[in-house]
């Protein structure tokens, strides 16, 4: 630091402090929500938010474990990990085709999945297609219908568009077949895209919300998220009279996102990455 | 090579395509009201035809009511399975329950509906709204024959509030709760400790110079909740009616007054003199009971089945207190009403119902009988609560599932139950006696409330919504004192002549 500018010493200090006010406005409501949820209901109730606890309880953690938290959690957590996997082995055999040069009706094809961008034909028609499928109260219902993002597809199909065609060439020449080259040389260097697509799909669904309230008519099978907002609004009932302390409340939003935000930071890198790499080439 | 490519390529998409549309041709499983009465179709004439006293034949029926509709509230699986198999076994029939989370219940109803699966049963929300709209839709069957059948019903429930389910004369639901009304309640502590004296019905005056001796005091004087449709309490004590109203038998633009913007000006002045929650605009529900039983607020505008609640809360809280009601505010000409909410759900029966006078029997059991109520209210014994020493104590199953083991709940049925069977806790028990003179008298202050049929004319139905969403916006800024009252009204004349609001009247006062 010995030859630095005051000027470049000025600017790096007006960047840290910069960076720390834009952290503080994103922690500071992160830590409210945490500080709120582990704090005494009557704390709350009579003295408002506070950053640092006066004294802690998990009372609120406790009922919502005892609420049917765990089997709503492993609905969740099927539906997730089957859902997400279909998506993945849709969105791959799907982004290798598109992605040959050759492919016939390629152009067409394209433009009917990216219609569907733009075209959203409404939640009554999608109710009816799932409804006379017979997937009305299956999980079928929240895989298969929702199976493609199209988002995704199109990351997908770019990347693997990017990969150099000598490579499958090769493959080809030493008797390689269609699947064997997807499996054996267009997933292993896809590893990024996939890893962030797949990120893209789990989140997506284990936040699914709207269409599990739709297509799912058995109250045993609803998902984690259905759960906790069924808990928030059992404590906003307009005529009911349960007791509706925000702590509650912030209990639950950090129970909600807890298994995402434990996900996240092992897969964050592929997160922008993916989107990178699969934006390169349209 | 290449042919062979695009060959693999072009089979790759079309499997997939193939797998997207699977089962398409194939027979779709069963569901909702149309297919359940399928299996009842048999049975129908039979059961149309049998004696109230002869045994009737088990009959399929979908049932939708939101999760919080099963014993108690609670919405663990097993619970609500438990209250489902006593409905059966009572009613002889077979239920298919669709029981949506209470925050999407409307969206997936109109969903269902729309579709053409219609329920055999179905509960509406904002029924004295909603009712035109789906009896003008054909989803709802006319009740007048089935209810003479049905004295346990109409020995209950007063003609007027049938008559506000009434679609082109004809029945078309039956209430689900008791009319409701909200008035002020008042923390006593807070009045007491600084001197604020106010009768059960004080003048607009008498609370506003009132009402002042709490401003600076830390205490939050009135808290209001961001739901402007409540603003008819402080719109009745000048005459005022807070949106199409009815005036010597021909619909009005009730908004449109002098009396409203009389009422207005007086909100406005509240507001502006730190009276009247400064952030009403945020505040949900949850949040003004919350002020109120922590101390936060000194008064605020709800239902009249509080009072246990707001004991045992700010009990809870540590901030005990009586709470004391307003009925009604009275005006310069000694005008008044609680916010009278009317009907709020009913309960209606499919058009496409097979078996209407088996679903009436599902209606009268759950929601008319002593029997079904506390099934209604308290759940299974033994599975939802167990009696000991005849006190009830939630089992731990329900307490743990959104289970309300509460003595206000019953407040908002048919028929009045007084003897329940057991005790309550001793604090409740002391409160109930209160709790049930609060219920009487709200039924002496009621305030104005008129339903406008939703088939006369189709400029109201198109600008029903624009029109509810225009007041309550010119409303907010005239409170904020964003603009005056006659700014205020300069911009809603502007928006009223852009929908036609005078020809919407003409239509509907044809």
């Amino acid at each position: 630091m010995k030859n630095v500018g005051i000027g470049r010493r000025i600017f790096v200090l007006g960047n840290g402090l910069f960076l720390i006010l834009v952290s503080m406005i994103v922690l500071i409501p992160l830590l409210l929500v945490v500080s709120t949820s582990i704090s005494p209901d009557e704390v709350v109730a009579r003295q408002g938010y506070v950053l640092i606890p006066k004294s802690i309880t998990f009372a609120n953690y406790f009922a919502i474990f005892n609420s049917g938290y765990m089997p709503a959690f492993y609905n969740s957590l099927f539906v997730t990990i089957s859902a997400t996997l279909f998506s993945m082995g849709m969105t791959l055999v799907m982004g290798y085709a598109l992605a040959q040069k050759d492919l016939i009706f390629k152009n067409f094809l394209l433009r009917f999945v990216v219609a569907t961008m733009v075209l959203d034909a409404g939640i009554i028609p999608f109710y009816l297609v799932v409804n006379k499928l017979g997937m009305i109260d299956s999980y079928l219902s929240l895989i298969i219908p929702s199976a493609i993002s199209t988002y995704n597809l199109i990351l997908m199909k770019n990347y693997m568009a990017s990969i150099p065609e000598s490579l499958m060439e090769s493959a080809r020449l030493d008797g390689c077949t269609e699947l064997g080259i997807l499996i054996k040389i267009v997933i292993p260097v896809s590893i990024p895209i996939i890893a962030a697509v797949t990120l893209f799909y789990a989140v997506s669904h284990w936040n699914t919300y709207l269409y599990v309230v739709m297509f799912i008519n058995d109250s045993s099978k609803y998902t984690l998220q259905i759960l906790l907002r069924q808990l928030i609004f059992q404590s906003e009932s307009a005529i009911s009279s349960a007791s509706a302390l925000n702590n509650f409340k912030m209990s639950v939003m950090i129970m909600t996102m807890l298994p995402v935000l434990i996900l996240y930071p092992f897969i964050q890198r592929y997160f922008i990455s993916g989107i990178m790499l699969g934006s390169v080439k349209g | 090579m290449a042919k062979i490519r695009k060959v693999i390529a072009l089979i790759m998409v079309a499997v997939m395509a193939v797998v997207m549309f699977a089962g398409c041709g194939g027979a779709s499983k069963e569901t909702g009201a149309a297919n359940s009465t399928k299996a009842a179709v048999s049975t129908a004439a039979v059961s149309s035809t049998q004696q109230t006293d002869a045994p009737k034949e088990k009959v399929k029926l979908s049932f939708f009511l939101s999760q919080t509709g099963w014993g108690g509230e609670a919405v663990d699986p097993e619970l609500m399975a438990e209250v489902e198999k006593v409905i059966e076994g009572k009613t002889n029939t077979d239920l298919e329950v669709i029981a949506p989370p209470q925050s999407s219940y409307n969206d997936k109803l109109n969903v269902v509906l729309a579709s053409g699966d219609i329920p055999d049963i179905f509960a509406v929300r904002k029924a004295m709204d909603n009712i035109h709209v789906m009896a003008s839709r054909g989803y709802t069957m006319p009740l007048d024959d089935l209810i003479k059948q049905a004295p346990e019903i109409t020995s209950l429930v007063d003609q007027t509030y049938l008559d506000y389910l009434k679609v082109d004369g004809k029945l078309q639901g039956v209430p689900m709760y008791v009319p409701l009304s909200k008035f002020i309640w008042m923390r006593k502590d807070v009045m007491d400790a600084n001197g604020v004296k106010l009768s059960e019905t004080p003048t607009t005056d008498e609370f506003y110079n009132e009402m002042k001796k709490l401003v600076g005091k830390g205490v939050i004087p009135f808290t209001f909740a961001k739901f402007l449709d409540n603003l008819p309490f402080f719109f009745n004590p000048f005459g005022a009616y807070y949106g199409i109203g009815e005036k010597d038998g021909k619909y009005i633009d009730g908004f449109n007054t002098p009396e409203a913007k009389e009422a207005l000006a007086y909100v406005a002045k509240l507001y502006k003199e730190k009276i009247w929650d400064q952030e009403f605009l945020t505040n949900e529900n949850t949040t003004i009971r919350e002020n109120l039983f922590s101390g936060k607020a000194a008064s605020t505008l709800d239902y009249y089945n509080r009072y246990i609640y707001f004991c045992t809360e700010a009990e809870n809280v540590k901030a005990p207190t009586e709470f004391v009601p307003i009925y009604e505010l009275k005006g310069p000409k000694g005008q008044g009403g609680n916010l009278y909410e009317a009907i709020q759900d009913a309960l209606c029966i499919s058009s496409k119902s097979k078996n209407p006078d088996r679903a009436l029997d599902v209606l009268k059991y759950y929601v008319y009988s002593e029997e079904g109520v506390k099934l209604r209210c308290l759940g299974v014994e033994g599975k939802h609560y167990t009696l000991e020493n005849n006190i009830i104590t939630p089992t731990e199953k329900a307490k743990n599932s959104g289970y309300k083991c509460d003595v206000n709940q019953f407040y908002l049925y048919y028929p009045k139950i007084t003897d329940f069977g057991f005790k309550w806790s001793e604090t409740i028990e002391k409160l109930i006696p209160l709790q049930v003179k609060f219920n009487e008298e709200t039924n002496r202050h009621l305030g104005p409330k008129y339903s406008i049929p939703s088939n006369k004319s189709d400029l109201y139905n198109k600008n029903l919504s624009g029109y509810k969403k225009k007041i309550d916006e010119i409303s907010s800024k005239i409170i904020m004192g964003s603009c005056s009252v006659d700014e205020g009204y300069k911009e809603y004349e502007a928006f009223w002549k852009s929908i036609n609001g005078d020809g919407m009247l003409a239509e509907l006062n044809k």
